[in-house]
This record gives C-alpha cells, sequence and structure tokens, in this order.
C-alpha cells in the first residue's frame, strides 16, 4: 500500500468506527426505547370477557357440554337504534358491550350522515340502557373536521367505525378515514376515550369524549387503503387482535394485534388470496382462530383463513358452502362449539340477511333469519356482540338506520354459569 | 444461549415504537416545510439555470429566493387547512426523514452562500450523481422500494413493511451505514450519504418519525420516483458514454 493509500485508508476506517460506535448507541436507545416482546395470543370467548385472564382451553371432544344446544336462539326484542336528528343514512355498525355496572349493556357506533360518503358523515353513539330496556339519543363522537384538527393533516370522509373497551375500560375507536380518493385511498385512524369510564348516570353518555391517538401505519404507499369493518378478537392479556383489510385493487386481509392498553403490537397477514376482505375472527381455542371472510368476485362463498399458532401464521382453507354477495359478514364464538355467524345468504343481492350456528365454524346451519326483503332492499353489515346474558346483532337497515336484535342463547347462559 | 435466543427474538418480534401525536403532527409539518422549501428554491435554480437571467434584479435573486423558501417553509408550518403540509398529508402523509434532511443540506447549502454572495445560486447537483456510487445507490433505494410496493400489493407473502418495524431492519441499515463508511474511503458521495444515513437513523431512534417503521423513515415513494429516475438517466448516460 502506497503512503496515500495508508492516509486515505485512516478516515475510512475511523468512519466505519465511529458508524460501529454510532449502531451500538442507537441499537441500545432502542432497545431500551421499546416495549417487551409480549407472550403468544390466546383468544377469550365472547360469553367470557369477565373476569379477563380466563382464556380458552384447547377444545376437546367431550369438553363443549353444550353442542347440543348450539344454534338454539329465543328472539328476545328488536328495533332500530335512534339515529341523530335530521340524518337519512346510516351504515356499517359496531357494537361493543360494557361491564355489569355501567348504565349501559352496550355501545352502538355507525357513521351517519345526508349520504354515505358525504362531507357530513360522522360517526355516531347511542347506548342500550339497562334501566329502560331503550337506547340513548344517538350523539356524535366524531366528526371529520374534528379528526383532521387533532391529526394535523385532512381528512375527506369517515366511515366504518370498531369499537373497543381496553383493560383500563377505555373504549377505543378505530375509524376509516379517506385520503386522496375513495374508500380505497382510506387510512385507519385509533382514537380513544378521555374521560371514560363516567361516574354511572345516563347522561355520562353524551359526555363521552374520543380524542386521537394517531392514525395507524399499515403500508408504505402513502399508507394508503387499509380498512377495518369488523369486530376485534379479545384475547386473555386484555389485548386484542383487529382484522383489518386492504382494498386497492388487490383485496386481502391483515391481523392487528393490540396490547391491554391499545398500543400496536404488530401485524400479519391473514391469506395468500387476493380477492378477500373484511375478516371476521372465531376461536376455536386458545391458538386456533379461523378467519371468515367477504368475498369480492361474483359467484363467491364465504371464505376461510385458519391459524393454529395464535395469529402468528395464517392458511388458507377451502371456502365455506355459504354464498357470499360481497357483503360483510360478522362471527361471534359465544361459548365453546357454539358459534355464530351473521350474513347474506342470497347470492348477488343483500336483501336476504341470516344467522347461522355451528359448532365447529366450518359447517353452519340457519339458526334465524334476520331480515328478508323485496328486490333491492339491502340489509347488510351486521355486527354481533355478548351482553346481557344474550347474543346482540346489529345491522344496516336499507342504509337509512341500524336496526337490532337481541336473542338468548341458552348454550352460552349454561356455560357461563 | 439462552440470552442470545432472548436478543434473537428482541430482534425479531419486539413491537413497534410508534410516535406520538403531537410528534407526528409536528414532525411531518417540519419535513414538508423542508421539502417545499428546497422545492422553491430548487425551482428558482432551474429557472435562474435556464432563463434569460434577470438583469440587474440577477444581484436580488439569491435573498429573493431565500425569502420565498422562508415564507414557503413558514407557511407549511402554520397550523390548519391554511398549511400546505394540511393538504399535502391527506394525500401522500409525510415525506420521509431521508427527503427531509436531503432537502435540510440543499437549503442549508444553497442559503448560506447566497445570503454572502447574492449572486451565486444553490445547486442541487456537482455532477456527484452520476458517479457510480451515487447510481449504486440509487439502484439499492429503488429496489427496496419494489420490495416494498410489491409487498403492499400483495406480490409476495414476506411482509417487508411489517419488518420495518422490528429492530433487525434497523440493524439491517445500520449494517448498511457500517459498509457504506468502510468502503466509501475513496467515495465523497458514499461519505456524504453515509453522513446523512447516520443522522436519519439517529433521528428515527430518538424520534420514531415518520411513522415508526424504518422503511418510512429512509424512502418514501416520491423519493423513490426520483431514485429511478436518477437511476434511468445515469444508466442512460453511460450508455451514450
Amino acid at each position: 500500500m502506497t503512503a496515500s493509500g495508508h492516509h486515505s485508508a485512516r478516515p475510512g476506517a475511523r468512519h466505519a468506527g465511529l458508524a460501529m460506535l454510532l449502531g451500538l448507541v442507537l441499537l441500545g436507545a432502542d432497545a431500551w426505547l421499546r416495549p417487551l416482546v409480549p407472550a403468544p395470543a390466546q383468544a377469550l370467548w365472547s360469553a367470557a370477557k369477565t373476569p379477563v385472564g380466563t382464556h380458552l382451553a384447547p377444545a376437546t371432544a367431550d369438553a363443549p357440554q353444550t353442542r347440543a344446544s348450539a344454534g338454539v336462539l329465543q328472539p328476545l326484542a328488536r328495533g332500530t337504534i335512534p339515529m341523530p336528528a335530521n340524518t337519512p343514512a346510516a351504515h356499517a355498525s359496531s357494537l361493543v358491550a360494557l361491564p355489569a355496572g355501567d348504565a349501559h349493556a352496550l355501545l352502538a357506533f355507525w357513521f351517519a350522515g345526508s349520504k354515505e360518503s358525504a362531507p357530513d358523515v360522522g360517526i355516531a353513539m347511542a347506548g342500550f340502557e339497562r334501566s329502560s330496556g331503550q337506547w340513548s339519543a344517538a350523539h356524535w363522537v366524531v366528526t371529520r373536521q374534528a379528526l383532521g384538527q387533532q391529526l394535523g393533516f385532512a381528512v375527506r370522509r369517515i366511515g366504518n367505525p370498531v369499537a373497543w373497551r381496553d383493560a383500563q375500560g377505555r373504549v377505543h375507536l378505530f375509524v376509516v378515514a379517506t385520503g386522496l380518493g375513495g374508500w380505497a385511498a382510506s387510512r385507519i385512524v385509533q382514537l380513544r376515550t378521555t374521560n371514560w369510564p363516567l361516574a354511572q348516570q345516563q347522561q355520562a353518555l353524551a359526555a363521552m369524549q374520543f380524542d386521537v391517538v394517531r392514525v395507524l401505519p399499515l403500508s408504505w404507499l402513502f399508507n394508503t387503503s387499509t380498512l377495518v369493518r369488523t369486530a376485534p378478537l379479545a384475547l386473555a392479556d386484555g389485548g386484542m387482535v383487529l382484522p383489518v383489510y386492504f382494498e386497492l385493487g388487490y383485496k386481502y386481509p391483515v391481523a392487528l394485534r393490540f396490547d391491554a392498553q391499545g398500543a400496536l403490537l404488530g401485524q400479519t397477514r391473514m391469506s395468500a388470496r387476493t380477492h378477500v376482505l373484511q375478516p371476521t375472527l372465531l376461536p376455536l381455542d386458545a391458538r386456533h382462530w379461523l378467519a371468515l371472510l367477504r368475498d369480492n368476485r361474483a359467484q363467491g362463498h364465504v371464505a376461510v383463513a385458519q391459524t393454529q399458532d395464535g395469529g402468528a401464521h395464517w392458511q388458507d382453507l377451502p371456502d365455506l358452502a355459504l354464498t357470499n354477495p360481497d357483503a360483510s359478514v360478522a362471527a361471534l364464538a359465544g361459548a365453546p362449539g357454539q358459534f355464530w355467524l351473521a350474513h347474506n345468504s342470497a347470492p348477488g343481492s343483500r336483501q336476504v340477511l341470516d344467522l347461522s350456528a355451528s359448532d365447529d365454524g366450518l359447517q353452519w346451519t340457519l339458526a334465524q333469519r334476520l331480515a328478508q326483503g323485496q328486490s333491492g332492499q339491502e340489509f347488510s353489515y351486521p355486527a354481533l356482540v355478548w351482553a346481557q346474558d344474550s347474543l346482540w346483532v346489529s345491522y344496516t337497515d336499507q342504509r337509512t338506520r341500524i336496526a337490532w336484535q337481541r336473542f338468548a342463547a341458552p348454550g352460552a347462559r349454561s356455560w357461563m354459569r | 444461549m439462552a440470552t442470545l435466543m432472548t436478543a434473537l427474538r428482541h430482534l425479531l418480534e419486539a413491537p413497534p415504537l410508534l410516535p406520538a401525536l403531537t410528534v407526528m403532527h409536528w414532525g411531518w409539518r417540519l419535513a414538508w416545510a423542508l421539502v417545499l422549501g428546497a422545492g422553491v428554491l430548487g425551482l428558482g435554480q432551474a429557472v435562474g439555470a435556464s432563463g434569460p437571467g434577470f438583469g440587474r434584479l440577477r444581484r436580488f435573486a439569491g435573498p429573493a429566493l431565500a425569502v420565498a423558501a422562508l415564507a414557503v417553509m413558514l407557511l407549511a408550518l402554520w397550523p390548519g387547512p391554511a398549511s400546505p403540509a394540511h393538504w399535502l398529508a391527506l394525500a401522500f402523509q409525510s415525506p420521509s426523514l431521508l427527503s427531509a434532511v436531503v432537502c435540510a443540506r440543499f437549503l442549508w447549502i444553497a442559503t448560506a452562500p447566497s445570503l454572502a454572495a447574492p449572486m451565486s445560486m444553490p445547486q442541487w447537483s456537482n455532477g456527484a450523481g452520476r458517479s457510480g456510487a451515487c447510481l449504486g445507490l440509487a439502484a439499492l433505494g429503488s429496489l427496496l422500494g419494489w420490495l416494498l410496493l410489491g409487498d403492499t400489493l400483495a406480490w409476495w407473502l414476506p411482509s417487508v413493511y411489517a419488518w420495518g418495524f422490528s429492530p433487525a431492519a434497523l440493524m439491517t441499515a445500520l449494517g448498511l451505514l457500517f459498509i457504506l463508511l468502510w468502503l466509501g474511503q475513496h467515495s465523497a458521495a458514499l461519505q456524504r450519504f453515509g453522513a446523512l444515513l447516520a443522522l436519519v437513523l439517529a433521528l428515527f431512534v430518538f424520534t420514531r418519525l415518520p411513522t415508526g417503521n424504518l422503511w418510512d423513515a429512509v424512502l418514501d415513494p416520491w423519493l423513490w420516483v426520483v431514485l429511478q429516475l436518477m437511476l434511468l438517466r445515469g444508466v442512460w448516460r453511460r450508455a451514450v458514454g
């Protein structure tokens, strides 16, 4: 090596040494700042969310004593949820159960306005009052203007609220907010109540306030085209798995895991297929879950993916026998071997909405016809929740209001006892 | 062995650390302010280089451009819909830290001498962009962008974007930085890029901007487009001699 080579090599080696030192400092700081690696995810039954920590035992042939009663539902009540004044359009409801001591048994969120995708669309909320057995008046909880102000950038349209209650009792709301374009240019914004739970008065509902936590970073391409629609799956650690989906041309589902406080822990793609969306999660046991999906193709069927390791890896399964007219479905595991699925069953339309039952998540039989209309009518986008020892269903009723029904499910109740 | 396994698990499975809303709010605005300010100066440079000149007014061009860039930057930082950042983020979210740092460097180089000597005009590139090292970096950025685009559009299954939240991605970037500085002892371009990358990685670790994902910090889709244009131009010029 020449003398000049010696001289020129020294700065390079010195820079590389500095880079190594910087690397150690940055890796150390990163490790110090980051949360700990979470334990493997384990699901909870919907009917057994209280107390948290009662996770599922692996399914066995003789364990679920309620299989004989799977699908037996007794209608208790039905109706429509009050709309905000002068609001003709409503769509995409989400239900969340509240604990026994709360004045409300459950909360419903949906998007409403002059029409879908209109600039005046906001997120409305109502609660089912335990004392009166009635729904409260609807309140606006999120507007796109308020969302944009807190985010620091404009939001064109909002929709598809999905609610979840964290380990501290705070309600989180995941809302689709569109960027430059239609629904396919959407992002998911996470909000959280700042003053909840409040005192146990009914009027507390009107005071419920949501603040933006953040826009969830889910894709590199301007963080665009990831949407949320279906309910999260509760986990034994107090966290949850939120099913979301990408829909810009290709449509595929993604599972997001959150901790007990609502912090994002990671994301996993759920299917290799690119025509399935809006996954709804069904735990067969603590680690073995199914995802049932809307099929975007004509003449489609309800699609299925499964994980056997608590959401770390997913595999596609053959479609269900149930037809799917490119419509959202909602599944719920009430108890071991007692699964429900709300779905549109007529090929090519959303005029029939059914509630089916299953003991394995793959073979389904009709349990209740929730709604049946004339040609052109629509009953769609169902949501299911277990609250007050009963099964609640809400769904869009002709895009003008949110309908609800409540059922007693003896099998799940006996399991709870 | 157990410690090694724990460290490996941390590298691969540690949860994301995301920026707080306030940090995102102001970090994104600052990034857009830098990009817009550099854009104004860059446009002025293009007009100044190709136009007929400003005659006697030319001596005021440098300071005028600097003031215009400053005004645009302040407007971008302004809260609410009056800010262009409010609308740019609607469509494109945030520039990458690398774009912001490159623009900040350009602004610094352009304005410092122009304030001292009004006749000088800023230059994006002094020809180093056509060097083999620069083309190699542009090719690397282009490849990363294609991997991320393919991941977004589900062309392949392993989620490259999700990997960007893990410490393993940071370790990879630090490894690249080490290699750049080791190999770049004879290349000013590599050393310059190495310094920028080191700054970006340090900013990322302590602010998590722009999203908490390392790939968003080092490459945004617009930068990716620019890198591909650079690459194509460089390859074309080499091909035609």
